[in-house]
């Protein structure tokens, strides 16, 4: 009984609902006015007659108009029915029709419409990721096979083995590329826990400057830090040193012969603040917003000659950010660029 | 010394083996896990190349079985499976290294050696390759009779190289025990181009024979070569 209930469209549910109510209440208005005696009938036959004709009239009377008004509330539902049936991963762009905002129904299709924005935004952001992958993986491949080609119809063994030994650093960077694409994906899937320990943060920094001095003098710049010994944060060693030998380095590859780059770090408010600031060309405005996104390159001909594939500022921001911290970029034409990491302190 | 390679992939098994044959070892090689296995039993070999993913019986259950058995052959696992876990499990069945795919032969071939080096008598205080003199106790190089000032990271790169001569060693081996960084993510790779690059300086400017090559796209050697 219950399960061929339930299986009645709702409208059919309603419907019935509404006519057990009408005859409900058509009995109860008859008792009442009999018993206050403002109906008296004149015999019992004639009250029997009333119920018996009365009664199904009334159930049938609201079962039918309890059916076109259930068929107009519902109206809204069957259209968005409607519409989702249409909806796949290639048609995100639809939406749903909102017909009141502020009913029920309303925000449903509201809720939904947002939650469709999303996996639409995401779908796109897939498909480019996948794109992009895809060309990243094809120009060493590019590259590998037309120094094979080439070296195919050499003699010469000097000129082999260097076609050999190119094609071997084409390899070298493939490989590198997807170790870091994988740390990323790891990273979405959120498996793997940073070992998160109160530290020292000027230690993390000399470390860094330390083993990026070398290729700092070569460009005759001086790596300063300037932070207090006893400064604390909340970090995993691993992950801060990662985040700032990837800042530090493109500190060096971006800013001009001799300039320093500075390493600060202060205790906030709230937060640990590390910056690392140098005094290059700066990053334009319409790019500070996307630098941090996987592939994304501010000067792409560029950073591709100096072997970057554009994940390192994805990496740094996947690396601060699994250690409950945040990083930000301040960049103005011709007044360098800083990055600014804050991490958790110990009371917070 | 005899090596087993297990490893489904001909192309990779041909290549490990004819190239662990050239670097002086005799291999035999298996395609699946159970001939693997058979010829494990059927002879004795020195060390194990094992690849995890096999068909028919994986390496981890070939490893498990054999140090269930007490068999002591120290084992190399290669793997394209690199997450921590896979590390872990590799190692707690009794794999004695782990490799991940697709990794450098010349890491490969020093990973080995190492491994049946264990039981070695303890190296030399003093070294010598050519005329380059290596006083491993007092820190001290000269060559040609001259002293050369290292830092201590260039004294350690130098030494590393010295200890796998004519071998060559990849920039990921260098960053890991001459930088001990133990995440292979972290870009060091012109680090150690700049630092060998200083060291090169130091120890061949000025002197006929070259003893620190670079191998293109795979790493550096140290040996005696007279510049081309």
């Amino acid at each position: 009984m219950r399960r061929w209930w339930l299986s009645r469209s709702l409208r059919m549910r309603l419907a019935v609902w509404y006519a057990a109510t009408g005859a409900g209440v058509w009995v109860v208005c008859l008792g009442v006015a009999a018993a206050s005696g403002v109906w008296k009938p004149g015999t019992s036959a004639s009250l029997l007659l009333t119920l018996a004709i009365g009664s199904p009239g009334a159930l049938l009377l609201c079962g039918v108009a309890g059916y076109f008004i259930a068929g107009r509330a519902l109206a809204p539902v069957k259209a968005m029915v409607q519409r989702t049936r249409s909806l796949s991963a290639k048609s995100l762009s639809e939406r749903l029709p909102v017909a009141n905002p502020h009913d029920e129904l309303g925000e449903l299709a509201t809720v939904f419409n947002q939650t469709l924005q999303q996996l639409e935004s995401s779908f796109a952001e897939l498909r480019r990721f996948t794109a992009d992958v895809s060309h990243e993986l094809r120009t060493p491949l590019t590259a590998m096979r037309a120094v094979g080609e080439v070296a195919l119809r050499e003699r010469n063994p000097a000129i082999l083995y260097d076609a050999l030994g190119s094609m071997l650093e084409e390899v070298g960077r493939m490989n590198q590329l997807i170790e870091r694409l994988l740390l990323l994906a790891r990273g979405d899937d959120d498996d793997m826990p940073a070992h998160l320990e109160a530290g020292p943060v000027r230690k993390v920094l000399t470390d860094v400057t330390e083993a990026l001095a070398l290729v700092a003098e070569e460009k005759q710049q001086q790596l300063d830090v300037d932070c207090p010994d006893y400064l604390l944060a909340v970090f995993d060693p691993a992950l801060l040193r990662l985040a700032l030998i990837n800042l530090v380095q493109n500190a060096i590859r971006y800013s001009p012969q001799g300039k320093p780059i500075h390493l600060r770090a202060f205790a906030g408010p709230d937060a640990v603040v590390i910056e690392v600031a140098d005094e290059g060309p700066g990053i334009a405005v319409e790019h500070q917003q996307r630098i941090f996104e996987r592939f994304y390159r501010v000067d792409k001909a560029r950073s591709r000659a100096e072997g970057g594939a554009g994940l390192g500022l994805a990496i740094v921001k996947w690396a601060i950010e699994r250690m409950g911290g945040s990083v930000e970029l301040k960049s103005e034409m011709g007044r360098g660029s800083t990055f600014r990491l804050r991490l958790r302190t110990l009371a917070a | 010394m005899r090596l087993l390679i297990v490893e489904d992939d001909e192309k990779t098994a041909r290549a490990l083996a004819a190239g662990l044959e050239r670097a002086g070892f005799s291999t035999a090689v298996a395609h699946t896990g159970e001939e693997g296995f058979f010829l494990l039993n059927a002879e004795p070999f020195d060390l194990v190349v094992l690849d995890w993913m096999l068909p028919g019986r994986d390496g981890i259950e070939i490893l498990k079985t054999l140090r269930a058995r007490g068999t002591k052959t120290p084992v190399v696992l290669l793997t394209a499976r690199d997450a921590v876990e896979d590390r872990v499990l590799g190692l707690e069945s009794g794999a004695d290294d782990y490799l991940v795919k697709p990794f450098a032969f010349a890491e490969l071939v020093a990973r080995i050696r190492s491994l049946l080096r264990r039981a070695a008598p303890a190296e030399p205080l003093k070294k010598t390759v050519a005329d380059l003199l290596v006083d491993l106790e007092g820190r001290r190089v000269s060559r040609a009779g001259k002293p050369v000032e290292l830092t201590p990271r260039e004294f350690d790169l130098l030494v590393y190289l010295l200890r796998q001569p004519g071998q060559v060693v990849t920039r990921a081996m260098l960053a890991q025990d001459v930088w001990r960084e133990t995440n292979r993510i972290t870009p060091l790779d012109n680090v150690i181009d700049v630092h060998v690059a200083h060291l090169r300086r130091k120890v061949d400017e000025g002197h006929p024979t070259k003893l620190i090559q670079t191998v293109r796209g795979v790493g550096f050697v140290l040996r005696e070569e007279a510049t081309v």
